[in-house]
């Protein structure tokens, strides 16, 4: 999806309702048609599936820097409060586990938020400053749009798919 | 200029099917995370309290409390600002008499819980035998503060429960009004909590009563400063309400969508989703 290459051609079909826009890319998966991407105002409920689109895998991620964080400070305090500067607190244990717990958890929050949003712009292609082409402005208001690239599905094909499918205005750009 | 600064803040998002994939696992994974963030955040400021060993701090109630007395006056200071903002930007269809109505119960609620805590604390430190708790809040209630004891109890306590009624919880004045009384009583629990035991410790020869210096007092109204400077520049410039998501659920058509021109709509013969007495 997020494709790189600078220079695809397509041919994009804007939709003006986002159940409009569903069965479009039903009727597109029924005929072969290969679809280049969708775009949307908003995140369509049930689009996914009948897009194909795997689960992300964002959230592993997330889990995988959560447990990063949760040894960090846990293995990180363990080293300091036995190892490094052991320091009699109430005359409790050196390695006081309760006491670690607060930041234990903070630190599991702090590395799983932050490195999922790192990482969400970064496989997102995304991020300060970054210039994407888009088909359409009207795709952040209200449209909700189907590309082609035009290398894999012809013009005549598509424009056909948007007229059956009641796309309300037909384009082509390079992006 | 203004296309530049929004073009840079947009980062290049294209409404890609993907992202918004992405953005929904996020979104979600973040809200995950920080609501027991609420819970480990005020848990841990009271154990600044709860840790040391001044009577009327050191209590294991702490933690619950002041995660009550938090959703309490964060929820009463989300009301008073929201409800200066949605009148002056016109949000009335978006943040409507039913969100401020639910907001009331949690304000009920979360008051109640804390009024519970007050009780218990008070039954604790008779309870526990303990002289110095025992003078400790019998100074808080009739010291020389208990102007500030009774204010907390009647703004924190006394207060929410008018919104046992539900047209005084739909009442946008008195809301207002209510949310800023509980304002001032979560003002006047610190306090309590902080100035009339500090002022009355273990050595008589050290009682004094409190009187901000000019720094504190400049540093209150900094804060005040500070915020406002950041929520008007914030309401100023940035969506207030987050658009992509008002959108997702205002149906414009479609199954769940449910106003005037829902029937009109219908000539589709889509085949997911429908309830069979939809098609006429």
């Amino acid at each position: 999806m997020e494709n790189k290459v600078n220079h695809t051609e397509v041919i994009y079909g804007l939709y003006n309702d986002e159940e409009d826009l569903l069965r479009a890319v039903k009727s597109a998966k029924q005929d072969h048609l290969e679809i280049y991407d969708v775009y949307s105002p908003f995140p369509v409920h049930g689009l996914d599936p009948i897009l194909g689109l795997e689960e992300s895998r964002l959230h592993q991620a997330g889990f995988i820097y959560g447990a990063l964080g949760t040894l960090t400070a846990f293995l990180g305090m363990t080293w300091i409060f036995t190892k490094d500067w052991p320091i009699i607190f109430g005359g409790k244990p050196y390695w006081s586990v309760p006491a670690f717990i607060p930041i234990t958890f903070e630190l599991t929050v702090l590395f799983a938020a932050i490195g999922m949003t790192v990482t969400f712009y970064i496989v997102n292609g995304l991020g300060p400053g970054v210039v994407n082409n888009h088909l359409d402005d009207r795709i952040t208001d209200d449209k909700f749009c189907i590309a082609f690239d035009k290398s894999q599905v012809s013009s005549e094909k598509a424009q056909s798919f948007f007229k059956s499918t009641g796309a309300s205005e037909v384009n082509s750009k390079t992006i | 200029m203004r296309r530049k600064i929004y073009n840079t803040l947009s980062f290049g998002w294209t409404g890609s099917a993907k992202h918004w994939q992405r953005w929904e696992s996020l979104s979600l994974v973040l809200a995950g995370l920080s609501t027991p963030l609420v819970l480990s955040v005020h848990t841990i400021v009271s154990f600044d309290f709860a840790t040391s060993v001044i009577p009327g701090w050191h209590t294991t109630i702490f933690p619950p409390y002041f995660v009550a007395g938090a959703i309490f006056s964060g929820f009463a200071m989300v009301l008073t600002l929201m409800i200066i903002t949605r009148k002056l930007l016109h949000l009335e269809d978006y943040i409507t008499v039913e969100h401020i109505e639910s907001m009331n119960k949690v304000i009920l609620l979360t008051g109640t819980i804390v009024g519970v805590a007050y009780l218990t604390e008070l039954f604790i430190a008779w309870y526990s035998g303990y002289v110095y708790e025992q003078f400790a809040f019998f100074n808080r209630a009739l010291g020389p503060y208990w102007w500030s004891y009774f204010g907390m109890m009647f703004c924190n306590v006394v207060s929410p429960q008018f919104f046992w009624k539900k047209s005084w919880r739909r009442n946008i004045t008195l809301t207002f009004f209510l949310s800023i009384v509980v304002n001032i009583g979560m003002w006047f629990e610190r306090f309590v909590i902080i100035a009339t035991t500090l002022a009355r410790d273990y050595l008589p020869s050290s009682w004094s009563l409190y009187s901000p210096s000019w720094v504190e007092i400049g540093i209150y109204v900094g804060t005040f400063g500070l915020f406002f400077t950041c929520y008007l520049i914030f309401v100023r410039v940035a969506p207030v309400v987050a658009v992509a998501e008002i959108k997702s659920i205002l149906k414009s058509a479609g199954d769940q969508y449910i106003g005037d021109n829902a029937t009109q709509h219908h000539h589709h013969n889509h085949d997911y989703g429908h309830t069979p007495n939809e098609h006429h």
